[in-house]
């Protein structure tokens, strides 16, 4: 139980640094952000933001464009739904996170946490399974003579080798 | 000289299939001069594919333009070493280079094992070969590299622009190297499976590749980072483009069975795992050989792009279903008898280590192949880029980066509140102690915080392991501090060479955090003016042109100042390859430790001789590169002998007949 707590835990604080960086940039949009938000449709493969051809035909202008649109006073969202409407969904360098297109946001994070939990219940139902089945007292070991220490020892050092 | 290539691709393809056949032939009949055949036609195989290798290097350096792959990738004047590098900068030629890496891995491993591992070698050289037949059936009747063009150009088409740099004609190798070498424990990994010999033989056998392979992933992806660095012009070195994703995923999958694998050879346990993790690893080669060739992705890495990708999918299918088959068919016999003792344990540690590892290659590999799987169900394209990525593996790289300085904290087995108190306290502090002092001194990035804080809690547990270690080593043994930290990497060097790997990576990690405080700025600026970026003043003097039979240049002249004293002038350059008729961006970089000025020219006016400059102020970026070197050096350690290893070769060396019958025959197993 407590495990599934922490592992609940540990999805906020994932989801919650994803949210971050969105909600930083709703509050001060800057051509930065709005540009690294675009993909560049030259063919290079790279953000508009990043895209530095001679006379790129694509990131020159929209560069521009969000430039005007930023001093009009616009918001983030409404600059990326601009062009949206205009070269559809694939000038977003990134996934909405709406519809279809949560699941790429979100299912990386369920694996991760399904793996967690997996790995908890495996251990706690081993661990609990060794400690029901050892002995309430140890053994009486009797002292080791110096042979079996030095033997001892050279093992164990093998094992935390 | 093609035509014997011809003659070799053919002859090998045809002894790949007899290698194969007889191997397996002689497993299932135990006819051992059946698997004897097998070996000696696999050592045909790599022969017949270093003459066709050679063949083609021949064709590239004396220009024969009559075949279509050297007029397609290399040109009168394009200099020597591009024209070798060209080997692999091509579509049929990166396939022969491929196959030749292979071929000569598995004559190593042959003769490696010769004499050994007699139930596992037959299937080892049969899956080997059967590697070796996909890629020289692709070779013979798909993607011939010798094919003859009816007349002679008198003139090449030139390498690509983009992979004439000295980077990319080691990268490529480097990367070949990792994926193909992935290749040697997936054969054995299959061998094992095939016979029901599930013990840690075949792991203990294929370590040294395991690593191998590993280290030249980690060479590859760094140099190709290095490359993206110094070609692209963009400023970064890695962009999350699905090559690039193709080459980090294997090597996610093969950190995590470097770390899972201890706890088979120290506990018999997670047999499965270990074998998933191989069988992954393999594939995700393949994966990336296929995204890379079949064009079904984008991407702005695609040199060697063709229709290869329904074979590479085939063959992707194959594999998998054999492993998958073997694995499920031996699942009985793979069942631990032992458990873990304690959540508490650096092997509990160790499985959350292979889970972020895990996670962080299924979010690369969800990441990529999102785009296809919208299209299917929405019929949307859709882009998934560096903010995607940098959001979703950023949280997964900082709980890896923590994990790292955990797990050498804690104690095998069963780590006790006190032991965990006195291991952590002090590499807590450290951590801690980092992120105030940022935090204090104005640091307000949070990200960049919890990783400097992280690099000092990890680097700080790694120090006090190395200490602790050597006093002790100093009272026991009365040895000087530097005979005991030699003494003690040389006693143990699998586990102080992990150290100084994670080293390497927390150096990097360091210098990845550095991007958080680029500063850039993109300006245009008329000869004899100056301008700023962060603490730098730059002065454009103006621009010269450089004209050669290959390439024709502008380069301008910038002097950098900092506090109005000059420290060093720059030479950004434009670059035009003639035969390509394609511009390049040939960026000048002025590295320290603490920052690196990065100028890209990114126009010029010749009437006006003004000049528009990209500047990037690049922190901490050669802690990449340093710890790529770190973790390079911890992983030779890693791979260099124990002493108990030495002491075997030292025993097998000394001829039979002065050796004892027990010790021979225990050195001869």
């Amino acid at each position: 139980m407590r495990t599934s707590v922490r592992n609940r835990l540990a999805g906020v604080g994932l989801f919650a640094s994803v949210g971050l960086s969105a909600s930083a940039i709703e509050a001060a949009p800057t051509n930065q952000a709005v540009e690294a938000a675009l993909t560049c449709q030259c063919g290079c493969g790279l953000t508009v933001h990043n895209c530095n051809h001679l006379q790129c035909g694509f990131a020159i202008p929209a560069k521009e464009q969000i430039a005007e649109q930023l001093e009009q006073g616009r918001s983030y969202d409404t600059i990326l739904a601009s062009f949206v409407e205009r070269y559809g969904e694939k000038v977003l360098s990134a996934p909405t996170k709406a519809g279809f297109n949560l699941a790429a946001w979100v299912v990386p994070f369920l694996a991760v946490l399904a793996g967690a939990a997996a790995i908890g219940f495996f251990v706690l139902r081993w661990t609990r399974r060794r400690s029901s089945t050892s002995p309430a007292s140890p053994p009486h070991i009797p002292a080791a003579s110096g042979r079996y220490a030095d033997r001892l020892k050279r093992e164990l050092d093998t094992f935390e080798s | 000289m093609t035509q014997l290539g011809n003659l070799a691709l053919s002859l090998a393809c045809g002894l790949s299939v007899y290698a194969l056949a007889v191997s397996l032939w002689g497993a299932r009949a135990r006819r051992p001069d059946w698997t004897a055949s097998g070996v000696r036609a696999a050592y045909a195989v790599c022969g017949c594919v270093v003459i066709a290798s050679v063949a083609l290097l021949h064709a590239l350096v004396t220009r024969d333009f009559n075949v279509e792959y050297v007029a397609s990738y290399s040109s009168t004047s394009l200099p020597l070493r591009y024209t070798i590098a060209a080997f692999w900068g091509g579509q049929k030629g990166s396939l022969l280079f491929w196959t030749l890496i292979h071929c000569l891995f598995t004559a190593l491993v042959l003769y490696q094992n010769r004499g050994r591992h007699a139930a596992l070698m037959p299937y080892v050289t049969a899956t080997l070969m059967a590697i070796a037949v996909f890629f020289l059936g692709l070779l013979c009747f798909i993607t011939p590299p010798f094919e003859r063009l009816s007349f002679v150009p008198s003139e090449g088409s030139d390498l690509n622009p983009l992979l004439q740099n000295y980077w990319m004609t080691i990268h490529p190798p480097a990367l070949y190297l990792g994926y193909i070498s992935a290749g040697v424990p997936f054969a054995f990994a299959l061998a094992a499976l095939a016979t029901g010999k599930l013990g840690d033989e075949w792991i203990r056998t294929t370590r040294r590749w395991a690593l191998t392979s590993w280290f030249f992933l980690s060479l590859g992806n760094l140099l190709g980072g290095r490359w993206a660095y110094e070609v692209l012009g963009w400023g970064g070195y890695w962009a999350w483009d699905p090559v690039e994703n193709a080459a980090i995923m294997p090597w996610f999958t093969a950190t995590a069975y470097l770390h899972s694998v201890m706890i088979q050879e120290k506990k018999d346990m997670l047999k499965v795992w270990n074998m998933s993790l191989v069988i992954l690893t393999f594939v995700l080669t393949i994966f990336g050989t296929f995204l890379t060739r079949s064009g079904v992705i984008s991407s702005v890495h695609s040199f060697t792009q063709s229709g290869l990708g329904p074979y590479f999918l085939v063959f992707l299918g194959l594999v998998l279903t054999v492993a998958i088959g073997l694995l499920v068919y031996r699942l009985p016999d793979l069942k631990s008898a032992n458990e873990l003792d304690s959540m508490l344990s650096r092997e509990a540690a160790f499985l959350f280590n292979n889970l972020i590892l895990v996670g962080l290659a299924f979010a690369t590999f969800w990441g990529t192949v999102f785009p296809i799987l919208s299209e299917w169900v929405r019929g949307v394209k859709i882009t998934v880029g560096p903010p995607f990525f940098n959001q979703v593996n950023g949280p997964l790289g900082v709980l890896l980066l923590l994990l790292t300085g955990v797990g050498p904290l804690i104690a095998w087995r069963r780590a006790s509140w006190s032991t965990l108190r006195r291991q952590f306290t002090l590499p807590l502090l450290a951590g801690a102690l980092l992120g105030t002092t940022l935090f204090a001194l104005g640091y307000r990035h949070y990200y960049a915080v919890v990783i400097f804080s992280l690099v000092g809690f990890v680097a700080a547990g790694v120090v006090l392991e190395y200490a602790r270690a050597t006093r002790a080593r100093q009272a026991m043994l009365h040895e000087s501090p530097p005979r005991a930290l030699a003494r003690l990497v040389g006693k143990n060097p699998r586990r102080y060479g992990g150290y100084i790997v994670h080293v390497g990576v927390i150096l990097m990690f360091f210098g990845v955090a550095g991007a958080f405080f680029t500063v850039e700025k993109q300006i245009t600026v008329a000869a004899g003016d100056s301008f700023e970026v962060g603490r730098y003043t730059l002065h454009y003097t103006g621009i010269r042109e450089y004209e050669d039979a290959h390439t024709s240049s502008r380069i301008a002249a910038v002097q950098v100042s900092v506090g109005g004293r000059q420290i060093d002038t720059m030479h950004p350059e434009k670059r035009f390859y003639k035969k390509q008729n394609q511009p390049t961006t040939e960026v000048d970089i002025r590295a320290t430790l603490v920052e690196d000025l990065y100028v890209v020219l990114g126009g010029y006016d010749v009437e006006s001789r003004s000049a528009t400059f990209q500047v990037f102020v690049n922190p901490l970026v050669s802690w990449i590169w340093v710890g790529g070197i770190v973790l390079i050096l911890g992983t030779c350690v890693v791979m260099a002998p124990t002493p108990a290893e030495r002491q075997a070769w030292r025993e097998a060396s000394v001829p039979a007949r002065f050796r004892t019958g027990g010790q021979g025959e225990a050195l001869a197993d």
